[in-house]
């Protein structure tokens, strides 16, 4: 593949670590969320044997195949979403608490007016509400002291992970 | 890809002697789905935070979907970088949209910062 073309088939591979870290439970949750990566590694592995078995036909095909074999994941994503729940953290944002305890039952497959859901419920508005004590964030606040030095720090290891190839 | 390389040359004949797109072009191929991402990325906290994270990813599928159908229909540059474009912008909503927030949610929980970090 000496081109510049599909070599992003793994890209369409994303089970989504906000969404994921906001649903899973506790216990579980670190593993789930690392899964992000290990996918993308897969995904990258098909890409290359998709590749590697339509670069030389000698038609359309040869771009065609591994690009739109990325529609796949992307459906996959989308309809998967279509029958989940939204997240309790994001309805507890939106003071929707009614449906972020019926979210919560659904993904924890108990009852609403379970304990465990109450004490997780409460967690998680702790969590928010602590939050909004810290204040609103924005992008520029990355470019100012003292986060900017951190911002670069970050930036500059992300570069040098790059350059190594 | 020799097909390929036929098909979207402007006239450009490579080292081998086959037509090829330009190493400018190549770049230009190559880079601009970073572009979308970059840009996917910054958009993705506002769509989320202002649709839901299930809607928004729901919708960023379908900004990657535009961009795939774009360049698979593609038989020329132009088409072509525009797909990889939309395809880098779903791709920088998607994986954006979950980056940056397993710190922040998990560090209230204590250790798990580490854990979940990817």
């Amino acid at each position: 593949m000496a081109t510049a073309s599909p070599k992003h088939l793994a890209d369409g591979l994303g089970p989504v670590p906000l969404y994921q870290s906001e649903t899973a439970p506790k216990w579980i949750r670190g593993f789930i969320v690392s899964a992000y990566q290990w996918a993308i590694t897969i995904g990258l592995l098909l890409a290359a044997l998709v590749n590697n078995a339509t670069a030389n036909r000698d038609d359309s095909g040869s771009y065609r195949i591994p690009i739109a074999v990325q529609l796949a994941w992307s459906l996959i994503l989308f309809f998967g979403m279509v029958f989940l729940p939204e997240t309790p953290r994001f309805l507890i944002k939106k003071d929707n608490a009614d449906k972020a305890a019926l979210a919560l039952s659904r993904l924890r497959r108990l009852p609403v007016d379970h304990e465990a859901i109450a004490a997780e419920l409460a967690e998680v508005r702790a969590t928010h509400e602590f939050e909004m004590t810290l204040g609103k964030g924005s992008y520029m606040d990355c470019l100012r002291p003292p986060i900017l030095k951190r911002q670069l720090t970050g930036m500059g290891l992300q570069a040098l992970q790059q350059l190594t190839g | 890809m020799p097909y390929w390389q036929q098909l979207f040359s402007t006239g450009y004949i490579d080292a081998n002697g086959n037509p090829n797109v330009t190493p400018s072009q190549e770049s230009a191929i190559v880079s601009i789905l970073s572009a979308g991402t970059f840009f996917g990325a910054l958009c993705s906290p506002f769509l989320s935070d202002y649709v839901g994270r299930r809607m928004g990813l729901m919708i960023s599928t379908w900004v990657f979907n535009l961009g795939v159908v774009l360049h698979t229909a593609a038989t020329a540059i132009p088409m072509f970088l525009a797909g990889r474009f939309f395809a880098g912008l779903g791709v920088g909503l998607i994986s954006a949209m979950g980056k940056w927030m397993p710190h922040v949610v998990t560090s209230n929980h204590g250790n798990r910062l580490t854990k979940a970090s990817c």
